[in-house]
């Protein structure tokens, strides 16, 4: 019988072990796992700011460790772990948060049409003009968007964890598609 | 489909150029010291993100992950022994896991058969290589317990140091054991207020490590308007280390699982007596003390005996960044004897108005 392999252990059976009390290296197996999604996640939600994006996730991950047994696997585990950050990232940033709300009864005109494949090849040489304008957007649209373009969350995923409607987070998604392409077309 | 759909859907050109946002990557170096913290890991496959977390978080969480395993030992020795009495797995973890799960934690039960000490050493996990600390931790932890769950008022014993004491007593041990087995059995929830450190005084290294422990019976009827406060006095640093495992065994113990609470206290929990004594035992050989940013550095060094202040001390702190800190470290070095080492390290489950001294 071959030896058992960490790595080859559900993330949410490796959080009851943890649970258990059974910690050290289901939680290093985690950390390893989940830690650089975090943090990056993290990162876009606080602007780039990667000195804050490390207190937080610091502080989630020692939520983890402390609040292990409150933990049902009902969910992902990513998606509880991205609920804890969250929650710890807008214990400090709530009415920056608020800010940053649409209204889902208003949804914004967006254009028809894709961009173009000459604005598409000339925004691919200016990475920056990109990043800058997906740093610019509202917190909450910039949330969608991280989630549901780099961590690659379905809308249902990104509303499981961000504890909103899915209407919500599309409507989010469909204000800051109209943003960008608007800031990215005047780059282009 | 519209171009918003296409989008929704990773299809379309923007999605494609926002996809295409270039990986900060990490240094070949802190990839290194990644893994060689966290040791017996292979590198995860490569992941395209924007931003790369700092070497420097590992070794945070592998700190605190080692004293959430420390602090965890009673919970994880009552389910492994469950598990070695024949209980379901899926029973105690109260979910069902996978084969490899199963596998894994069945690798982590300790052998029923003793291995005599002159037999050929068998390889060992890192669980049980740490087996002292572990029993150390767990002893402190259990000892917490009993502090965790308050007692009903007309029960109340209050525990009081003696630093004038000449040996620890415990007066009431069969009331603390019933006290702790009652609280635990009624899952008592809320997470509890923990006696109020009412005072602090430097003392020396002597009166420090050897915290005489007396037990008080019940005091009855508390002074009216002092109702929230306890009358503990904590004139033992050792004590007040204790403290500081009462609270975060606490707030593990407050959440742990229906399942598990219900387990057999006797699985996880050894007598009260001989818990104290090993409580004793673990602060004798880990000198520290616990201070108030508030309390004169000059005066806490005039407390440390000679023998310790002559020494490289780790002074822990909340958050080691802080003016506050600094400025209390640097106070502190002052009036310490020149050639002191202070090492400076981050306790993320400290107050952020106190500081632990250790003598290692």
């Amino acid at each position: 019988m071959t030896k058992p392999n960490l790595a080859e252990l559900p993330d949410e059976d490796l959080m009851l072990l943890v649970a258990g009390g059974l910690i050290e290296p289901p939680a290093a197996e985690l950390f390893r796992r989940h830690n650089k999604p975090l943090f990056n996640y993290l990162a876009w939600l606080c602007g780039g700011n990667t000195h804050e994006a490390e207190d937080v996730t610091q502080k989630t991950w020692l939520r983890i460790l402390t609040r292990c047994a409150d933990y049902r696997p009902q969910a992902a585990f990513r998606t509880y772990l991205i609920q804890i950050a969250r929650n710890i990232w807008l214990d400090g940033r709530k009415s920056a948060w608020e800010v940053g709300k649409v209204n889902a009864e208003e949804l914004p005109d967006v254009p028809s049409e894709d961009l173009s494949p000459e604005a598409e090849l000339v925004l691919r040489q200016n990475v920056q003009g990109v990043r800058q304008a997906i740093l610019n957007l509202p917190v909450p649209q910039r949330e969608a968007i991280v989630l549901r373009f780099f961590h690659e969350m379905s809308l249902e995923e990104i509303a499981a964890t961000v504890g909103e409607g899915f209407e919500t987070v599309k409507s989010r998604l469909r204000y800051a598609y109209g943003r960008l392409r608007s800031e990215l077309e005047a780059l282009s | 489909m519209s171009a918003f759909e296409r989008f929704l859907a990773g299809e379309d050109a923007l999605a494609r150029l926002i996809r295409a946002q270039p990986a900060f990557e990490p240094s070949a170096d802190q990839e290194a010291r990644l893994l060689a913290a966290i040791s017996n890991l292979s590198p995860v496959a490569s992941q395209d993100f924007e931003f790369e977390p700092p070497a420097r978080m590992e070794a945070v969480f592998l700190q605190e992950m080692h004293a959430a395993q420390q602090a965890q030992a009673p919970r994880r020795d009552a389910l492994l022994s469950r598990l070695q009495a024949g209980e379901a797995i899926t029973e105690l973890l109260g979910h069902p896991v996978s084969g490899a799960t199963q596998a894994w934690i069945t690798e982590q039960q300790p052998s029923p058969v003793a291995v005599p000490a002159s037999a050929s050493p068998r390889p060992r996990s890192r669980w049980w290589e740490l087996g002292g600390l572990v029993f150390a931790g767990t002893m402190i932890a259990v000892v917490g317990m009993q502090f965790f769950f308050p007692p009903q008022p007309a029960q109340q014993a209050h525990v009081a140091i003696n630093s004038h004491a000449s040996a620890p007593q415990v007066r009431a041990p069969q009331q603390l054991a019933k006290r702790e087995e009652k609280a635990v059995l009624s899952r008592i929830a809320p997470p509890p207020v923990m006696p109020r450190r009412a005072k602090t005084q430097p003392s020396s290294l002597g009166q420090e490590v050897n915290p005489p422990l007396t037990a008080v019976a019940p005091t009855g009827e508390r002074v009216k308007g002092e109702e929230n406060k306890q009358v503990a006095v904590m004139d033992s640093p050792a004590m007040v280390v204790q403290e500081r495992s009462y609270s975060r065994n606490a707030e593990f113990s407050a959440r742990m699982p229906q399942e598990l609470e219900r387990q057999p206290l006797k699985a996880a929990i050894p007598a009260p007596a001989p818990m104290l004594e090993a409580a004793r035992t673990t602060a004798l050989a880990s000198p520290r003390r616990i201070v108030l940013l508030t309390e004169d550095p000059a005066e806490v060094a005039h407390g440390l005996s000679p023998d310790w202040a002559r020494q490289a001390l780790i002074v822990q702190a909340a958050d080691p960044q802080s003016p506050a800190v600094q400025s209390w470290v640097e106070r502190l070095r002052a009036a310490l004897p020149p050639g002191t080492r202070l090492t400076l390290q981050p306790r993320v489950d400290m107050e952020p108005d106190r500081i632990v001294l250790i003598c290692p």
